[in-house]
C-alpha cells in the first residue's frame, strides 16, 4: 500500500487505466479537498459542492482512457472540474459566457511576474473575502493562482485560454479586489 | 451523532463503491479515439473547403480580369468593391472562425492568442489559395462548365466571368482624332471615348495605335464614354477564351 502511495499522479493514472480500483481512490483522495476548496471558492453560493465534485470524480473515472499519462494529470482534472461548475454557472444564468471573449482576442500581455510576490496569506485572505464579487472569469483563474498554487501554464491547459489571456485576467481581477478595497476604506 | 457522522462515506468513497459495484465503467479508448478523429476529419475539410473558396475568389478576379484594374482609379476600385461577391468573403470569415474555434480543443492553438492563430490560419488560407489557383483547379471547372460536361456547380462556374463592374468597358480602338477617339466595346458597339484633363492615364494616349486593346473607366452617355480612367492591356482572360468572348 505505501508503495501504491508515492507513485506520481499520472503513475496513478497508469494504475487506474489498467483497471486498478485502488490507485483510483488514491487519487480521488489526493484531489478531494483541493476540488472541494476550488469548488467552494468558485461557486461561493452553491449549496451541495460535494454532490458537484462527486460528479468530477465519476467524469473523471469514466472518461479516464482520454487521459494521456505522458502529460501532467493535475491540470486535466481540474479542467474536468471547470467545465462542471461552468456547467452549474450556465444554469443559474447569473453570470453570462460570452463565446468571444475579448480577453482572449485581445490578450498580449506579458506574464505578470510581480503577482508572485503578494501571495502571503494575509493578502490572500483579503483577496478571499472579494472574491465573489468579481465576474466569474476573473474569479476563477485568481482562485487557480492564489489558492490552487497552479502555474501559468498549468491555468492556461485548465481553462484552455492563452497564457497571456491567463496574465490579463489576473491582472484585471486583481484590480478589481484593490478598487473593492479603496472604496471599502473611503467609506 | 457522532456515530452517524462516521458513518457518513467521503466523496471518494461513495464514488469507489459505486465503481466496485459495477456502476460506472470507463468510456472506451476506441470512443476518444474516434471523436479525436472525427474533430481533425472536421478540420481537414473545413480547410480544404477554405483552400477551395479562397481560390476561387481569386480566379473570380482573375477571369473577370480585375488585375487590370490596377492604377486606374479610385472610381473603379469602388465599383469593383460595389460587384464583389462578398457573400464568399463572409463564408471564408465564418470558416476561418469555425477553424479557430474548433482547433481551440488542441493545446498549440489554445496557448497562443486568439488573433494570432486568426492571422496565422488566414495567411495560409491566402498564400495556398493563390497557389491553388495557379494550378488548373478552377480553369478546368470552367471550361468544363462552359462545354456543359461540369454536373455540379456547372452553372456557377458558367456565370465566374459574368461580374458586372459600373462604368467600366473593355474594347479596341477603332479611330483616334484629337480627344475623342472611337472604340468597339465587348459587346460589339461602337462607341465615343471624351477624353478629357481630369482622364487618368492621359500621358500615354499619344503612344495609343489604332486596333489597340484598351480598358476605359467612365459613365456612358448617348454612346458617349466620359473617361475618367483609361489604360491599355495587354493579356486578357476574356480574349484567351472563345466561348466568352463570343458572348
Amino acid at each position: 500500500m505505501d508503495q501504491i502511495n508515492s507513485k506520481t499522479d499520472e503513475e496513478l493514472a497508469q494504475l487506474v487505466l489498467e483497471n486498478k480500483t485502488d490507485a483510483f481512490d488514491i487519487l480521488a483522495k489526493r484531489y478531494e479537498k483541493k476540488l472541494l476548496r476550488y469548488g467552494k471558492k468558485f461557486l461561493y453560493d452553491h449549496e451541495n459542492i460535494e454532490d458537484v465534485v462527486q460528479n468530477v470524480f465519476i467524469k473523471t473515472y469514466v472518461n479516464i482512457k482520454s487521459f494521456n499519462p505522458s502529460r501532467k494529470f493535475s491540470p486535466w482534472i481540474y479542467r474536468i472540474a471547470h467545465n462542471e461548475f461552468i456547467n452549474i454557472i450556465k444554469k443559474k444564468k447569473r453570470e453570462p459566457f460570452l463565446f468571444f471573449d475579448a480577453d482572449v482576442i485581445f490578450s498580449f500581455a506579458g506574464k505578470d511576474d510581480f503577482l508572485k510576490d503578494i501571495k502571503v496569506k494575509e493578502e490572500k485572505e483579503e483577496i478571499e473575502k472579494y472574491l465573489h464579487k468579481l465576474k466569474a472569469k476573473y474569479r476563477e483563474p485568481i482562485i487557480l493562482y492564489y489558492f490552487e498554487e497552479k502555474e501559468y501554464q498549468e491555468i492556461s491547459d485548465i481553462l484552455k485560454i492563452p497564457i497571456s489571456t491567463v496574465g490579463t485576467r489576473l491582472k484585471r481581477g486583481r484590480n478589481e479586489i484593490k478598487k473593492l478595497l479603496y472604496d471599502k476604506e473611503k467609506k | 451523532m457522532i456515530k452517524k457522522k462516521n458513518k457518513e462515506k467521503s466523496i471518494t468513497e461513495k464514488v469507489v463503491s459505486r465503481i466496485e459495484r459495477g456502476e460506472l465503467k470507463m468510456k472506451p479508448k476506441t470512443y476518444f479515439i474516434a471523436k479525436s478523429l472525427l474533430t481533425i476529419g472536421l478540420l481537414i475539410l473545413f480547410f480544404l473547403f477554405l483552400l477551395y473558396l479562397g481560390s476561387l475568389i481569386i480566379f473570380i478576379l482573375r477571369v473577370n480580369d480585375i488585375f487590370l484594374f490596377h492604377g486606374i482609379g479610385f472610381h473603379a476600385v469602388r465599383n469593383i468593391l460595389l460587384s464583389f461577391p462578398w457573400y464568399l468573403v463572409l463564408l471564408i470569415f465564418v470558416l476561418v472562425l469555425l477553424v479557430d474555434v474548433i482547433s481551440r480543443k488542441f493545446q498549440f492553438v489554445y496557448r497562443k492568442s486568439f488573433i494570432f492563430s486568426l492571422f496565422l490560419i488566414l495567411s495560409i488560407v491566402i498564400i495556398s489559395s493563390f497557389l491553388i489557383e495557379k494550378s488548373s483547379l478552377h480553369y478546368s471547372f470552367f471550361k468544363l462548365a462552359q462545354q456543359e460536361r461540369l454536373p455540379v456547380a456547372g452553372k456557377m462556374y458558367r456565370n465566374l466571368g459574368n461580374l458586372d463592374i459600373e462604368d467600366a468597358y473593355f474594347g479596341v480602338i477603332l479611330e483616334k482624332e484629337n480627344d475623342f477617339w472611337k472604340m468597339r466595346t465587348d459587346s460589339g458597339e461602337e462607341v465615343v471615348l471624351k477624353i478629357t484633363e481630369k482622364t487618368r492615364g492621359r500621358r500615354i494616349y499619344s503612344q495609343i495605335k489604332k486596333g489597340e486593346k484598351v480598358l476605359v473607366i467612365g459613365k456612358m452617355k448617348e454612346g458617349v464614354i466620359d473617361a475618367v480612367g483609361f489604360k491599355t492591356i495587354e493579356r486578357r482572360f476574356r480574349y484567351n477564351n472563345q466561348r466568352i468572348n463570343e458572348r
